[in-house]
């Protein structure tokens, strides 16, 4: 089986009570945009063909942060398209994070799960419906996308690019011993409950933002499941990394390190 | 050495030597080098198994193409 686990028992896991119905899950997508006019209605589409194919209730929410190309108009359009009751656009005057952007989308969202993912086409919709299995089949409070672990893997990186990500994520791994092999993937799917949660404790931007999520997930003993995924990271062209990134997440690894 | 030194000047006696640990100074560096193969295997393995997806890219580069021909079919404009 593809998919593998890396959990620890949690009394926090919920369970529905004998006797009762289950509620229909509803899934809504949290889409942070800035300069996606081009990626936009591809990422959308996708979605849509994936959740239809597989039959689950979903919602995709447009959180974009005043994208000067034009990518309020293009989500506009989409949700004409596919009706605002399947894609809702609730914008932000100006880029003002990550983190404020999945409390902004969390106002609006009528699902009980989350889906965080990346506008930019690296993260691929077809691996939901995996997801969604992986979280029925052990409960689990978050499932996270690793590119790390059995079949997951990368496209677009060089050699240097490789190494480079390699060495962060085993100082990543020894320093912080997560109990997840990908901390820095922001392809996950979260219980409502359990993302406002995590949020209310993170303080972290960028890329120590997502890695602290999980490590606060942890400290709070809530169960993480994994399933490999492709990352496509630039479709054309090859990902660069530049050194100013390189250095911000090591300051945020040794802050992680010694506040957690 | 200090201790077979000791000896040998007639100090405390063999009795002594024996009570006294040997200094292990090889230890700290032998535990970093091993540390560090450990390192460079474990991140050398990594790389060469971290799966390249070029098929990944190429279904979607067609589903680009795909999505691109129908949402203007349904009244996109680009």
């Amino acid at each position: 089986m593809a998919a593998e686990e890396a959990s620890r028992s949690s009394p926090r896991s919920r369970r529905e009570p004998k006797g009762r119905v289950p509620r229909q899950d509803k899934y809504s997508v949290l889409l942070p945009t800035y300069n996606e006019r081009e990626n936009l209605p591809l990422i959308v589409w996708l979605l849509v063909k994936s959740f239809s194919e597989s039959g689950f209730n979903y919602e995709i929410i447009i959180i974009d942060d005043g994208s000067p190309d034009g990518t309020r108009d293009v989500a506009e359009q989409l949700e004409k398209i596919y009706g605002s009751d399947r894609i809702l656009l609730r914008p932000r005057e100006k880029k003002l994070g990550l983190g404020t952007a999945y409390i902004h989308g969390m106002k609006h969202a009528t699902g009980n799960y989350i889906i965080i993912m990346d506008a930019d086409l690296s993260h691929h919709p077809k691996f939901i419906p995996e997801f969604i299995r992986k979280q029925k089949e052990g409960n689990f409070d978050i499932v996270s996308g690793t590119r790390y672990k059995g079949n997951g893997g990368v496209y677009g990186w060089d050699l240097k690019r490789k190494i480079i990500s390699r060495v962060a994520n085993f100082i990543t791994q020894i320093l912080l011993r997560p109990g997840a092999s990908d901390l820095t993937g922001s392809f996950r799917l979260y219980r409502k409950e359990v993302l406002q949660k995590l949020i209310g404790k993170c303080i972290s931007k960028g890329y120590v933002f997502q890695m602290e999520m999980i490590v606060r997930a942890r400290q709070l003993n809530y169960t993480i499941g994994e399933v490999p995924i492709s990352f496509v990271d630039r479709v054309y062209g090859e990902s660069k990394l530049g050194g100013n990134e390189i250095v911000s997440f090591l300051k945020g690894l040794l802050t992680l390190f010694a506040t957690t | 050495m200090a201790l077979a030194l000791l000896g040998s000047t007639g100090g405390p006696g063999p009795g002594a030597a024996l009570l006294l640990p040997e200094v292990p100074w090889p230890l700290p560096i032998y535990v970093l080098v091993s540390a560090d193969c450990y390192a460079l295997g474990t991140v050398g393995h990594r790389v060469a198994n971290l799966h390249g997806y070029e098929d990944a890219a190429l279904e979607l580069q067609n589903q680009i193409q795909d999505s691109g021909t129908d949402v203007t079919c349904k009244g996109m404009c680009f």
